[in-house]
């Protein structure tokens, strides 16, 4: 079965490249607010699911978290900085901003087309 | 459910590079049955889909990639050499085929084995943490009764 984003890519009329967030299967939802929380500040991993809790209501639980967290730092969007005792705060590289633009732009026109048919239909 | 023990379900790999700050993550939240649940899910799909990253992984990789092509050479020699042995006249058919498929079943098994090495391995590690804890455990209640 194909994740949200990579269904709305498709919509969007755009295929997804292997590096892409829709590539990260039933991750790519938890990566993308993973994202969008590092954009703000660098955060270890407890503060990233506080701060996503609270931003957008999404309950993370530690093994998606560290699920999605890996793919994002296999993929070079997210590294590692030095660790503050056991905890090792991450931040967003210059190409996890770049994937993190690119899938808001795309959602974007995905709703704007969505929302131009809904009312073209009259619903 | 300890962390400690959730962690080891886990691949090696995966646990020296996240372990100790998963570990952390898991203390401090304190853990439900949904996160226990999720932690097994996620670490099924560590061991299905691994990741590889630069630091952790180059070294490994290089080991792992030598062998692999070791063993990949051995069965490829073996099948070449096989297929070989249709064309070439008796003797030289049969010796051939005779070298040819020794060598790709010992490349096959070979294969097999680090297989099944590294897998009883992580069964072995798995089972010794979990009678570790239970020990732990038992005696902890049999000092806590008068």
């Amino acid at each position: 079965m194909r994740s949200t984003p990579d269904v709305i890519q498709r919509a969007a009329g755009r295929r997804p490249k292997p590096d892409d967030l829709g590539a990260l299967g039933r991750f790519s939802e938890p990566a993308l607010a993973i994202l969008e929380s590092l954009a703000r500040a660098p955060k270890h991993g407890y503060a990233l699911m506080e701060d996503i809790e609270a931003t957008h209501g999404i309950s993370l639980c530690p093994g998606t978290l560290y699920g999605a967290l890996s793919r994002l730092e296999e993929r070079g969007l997210v590294e590692a900085l030095s660790p503050v005792e056991r905890r090792k705060p991450y931040r967003l590289t210059r190409a996890g901003a770049g994937a993190l633009r690119e899938r808001l732009l795309i959602m974007r026109q995905f709703a704007e087309r969505s929302l131009r048919r809904l009312a073209e239909a009259g619903a | 459910m300890t962390p400690s023990l959730l962690i080891r379900l886990y691949p090696h790999r995966w646990r020296e590079r996240y372990g100790p700050e998963f570990e952390a993550l898991l203390a401090e939240r304190g853990l439900g049955l949904r996160d226990v649940l999720d932690v097994a899910r996620a670490a099924l799909d560590a061991h299905l889909h691994p990741v590889c990253l630069p630091l952790v992984c180059t070294q490994q990789a290089r080991g792992r990639s030598s062998k692999r092509g070791l063993i990949g050479l051995c069965i490829a020699a073996g099948l070449l050499l096989t297929g070989l042995s249709v064309r070439l006249e008796w003797p030289l058919s049969a010796m051939t085929l005779a070298t040819g498929f020794t060598a790709a079943v010992v490349g096959a098994n070979l294969a097999a084995g680090i297989w099944l090495f590294r897998t009883l391995a992580e069964i072995q590690a798995g089972l010794a943490t979990m009678a570790g804890t239970w020990n732990a455990e038992k005696e902890g209640l049999c000092q806590s009764q008068p």
